[in-house]
């Protein structure tokens, strides 16, 4: 008997509490703790202990039905998009099949089916993360910045010699008149733009370079609820520097690889012009 | 991955999960230490879990298979800040909404038993938490901290005299008399 007693540890009136004790050492322990009425108090409190803590957390922290829908609505987005943009890669996939059956052009499908891919992989980012105002928008011209200012060939879909046929596109798509700012005076040559999708709608993209071939990339999009109106201030996503503005509605975010002193120079400069967009 | 069982995991998912969000959100508070992060931590963990759903149908134990899957969006999260920890709160603002009591009594002594359990130490109230309230067996509590069952019991067995200590009048951090059970 003594030896039995002495092999009841801590760990079995723990199990004995929590009702997961093996059912056949359920007498010696009921044994235990008949012969030792402190021990017996103290598995009493810890069972009161035990129902009391739950009723505690149901009063602490009571339903919230409301809650748990929304969160599921938004899990059920997640899923939505997660599968489109599979159906985006499968398809961009299967354009590369195509191109490279008819023998030509593969190279740049390919390069295409990349870009989709990572445009894809950001907006989920950006999605996931529930960015929005000032913060979303330079999330996106960060990652717009990442995937087009690296084509050396086709960085653009129209380019400056367009630019009239350029901003009427992109001010019909936006629906919003939009055109791109001029930054010679500082030594950055318009380039052209194009249409890029983003979590919060379309957005036009326009791009410039410098004689180093320094790339500058300008995101403009129509805001969405938040930060409609924001003053400039320095912005980093993607590991792209820029700086991001807000005004009437409409956002505005400048970045690329030139040093911080000369993107804040530049930034003041698109803000100053757009001022009358 | 094929098409059928994406579509399989999908179905899934959402129904059984639904069953589950009081408990995360329960773990989830305690993680967070009634701070803000709470809800993002739920919401984190939950898409997590779709995402290896569309993966994986064989989950034995859905409840502490989430719980795994929050402890490890935490754990992560904690090493991305570096430093900065959660906010701590122990009374107001965090978060908490009583409901309508059964008693005037009894709802104080939730309370106070409530906040003398945000006083014990993180771990001891992960383990107090998942075995006490949310039921899980000692080995499944081991694999959602990642820890040896021994360390499972141990932290337990602490936490729970503390508890009863505190309870038992003494150093409870808001002592009130009326409420001090006497042996």
């Amino acid at each position: 008997m003594r030896e039995i007693e002495r092999a009841i540890g801590d760990d079995d009136l723990q199990a004995y509490i929590d009702d997961c004790l093996d059912p056949a050492r359920l007498p010696e322990i009921e044994a235990h703790l008949a012969a030792h009425p402190e021990v017996t108090r103290r598995v009493d409190a810890y069972r009161r202990q035990r129902h009391d803590l739950r009723q505690a957390f149901a009063e602490a922290m009571p339903p919230r039905p409301d809650a748990d829908q929304a969160l599921l609505r938004r899990v059920d987005a997640y899923l939505r998009g997660k599968h489109q943009r599979r159906l985006l890669a499968a398809v961009a996939m299967i354009a590369v099949v195509i191109g490279a059956g008819l023998g030509g052009g593969s190279g740049w499908l390919l390069r295409g089916v990349t870009d989709l891919r990572q445009a894809a992989h950001e907006v989920a980012a950006n999605e996931v993360a529930g960015l929005s105002g000032i913060a979303a928008l330079a999330d996106e011209a960060g990652a717009a910045h990442v995937v087009f200012s690296a084509d050396r060939k086709r960085p653009v879909e129209m380019d400056a010699a367009h630019q009239a046929d350029l901003t009427r596109w992109l001010s019909n798509r936006l629906a919003h008149p939009v055109a791109p700012v001029d930054l010679a005076a500082a030594g950055f040559r318009f380039m052209g733009g194009r249409l890029v999708a983003t979590a919060h709608g379309p957005a036009a993209l326009f791009m410039y370079d410098d004689d180093k071939g320094t790339r500058l990339s300008l995101l403009i999009r129509p805001m969405a609820k938040t930060d409609m109106e924001a003053p400039l201030e320095a912005v980093k996503a993607h590991g792209v520097d820029g700086y991001a503005w807000a005004q009437h509605g409409i956002g505005f975010s400048l970045v690329g690889a030139a040093d911080d002193s000369r993107l804040q120079q530049l930034a003041t400069e698109a803000q100053r012009q757009s001022t009358g967009i | 991955m094929t098409g059928r069982d994406m579509m399989a995991g999908e179905r899934l998912s959402l129904d059984v999960l639904a069953d589950h969000i009081p408990a995360l959100r329960r773990y989830a508070h305690v993680l967070a230490r009634g701070g803000r992060d709470a809800d993002d931590l739920v919401q984190e963990a939950l898409l997590r879990a779709v995402d290896r759903l569309q993966v994986r149908a064989d989950v034995v134990n859905m409840k502490s298979w989430l719980f795994t899957i929050m402890h490890n969006v935490f754990v992560s999260r904690l090493r991305k800040a570096h430093v900065r920890r959660f906010d701590i709160s122990l009374e107001g603002d965090n978060g908490f909404q009583p409901g309508t009591p059964a008693t005037q009594e009894e709802a104080l002594r939730w309370r106070d038993l409530m906040r003398s359990f945000e006083t014990l130490p993180d771990d001891q109230r992960q383990v107090l938490l998942l075995v006490a309230v949310e039921g899980l067996g000692y080995a499944e509590v081991a694999a959602v901290l990642d820890i040896p069952i021994g360390t499972v019991m141990s932290r337990l067995s602490r936490g729970r005299e503390k508890l009863r200590q505190m309870m038992d009048g003494g150093d409870r951090p808001d002592t009130r008399t009326e409420l001090r059970r006497v042996k």
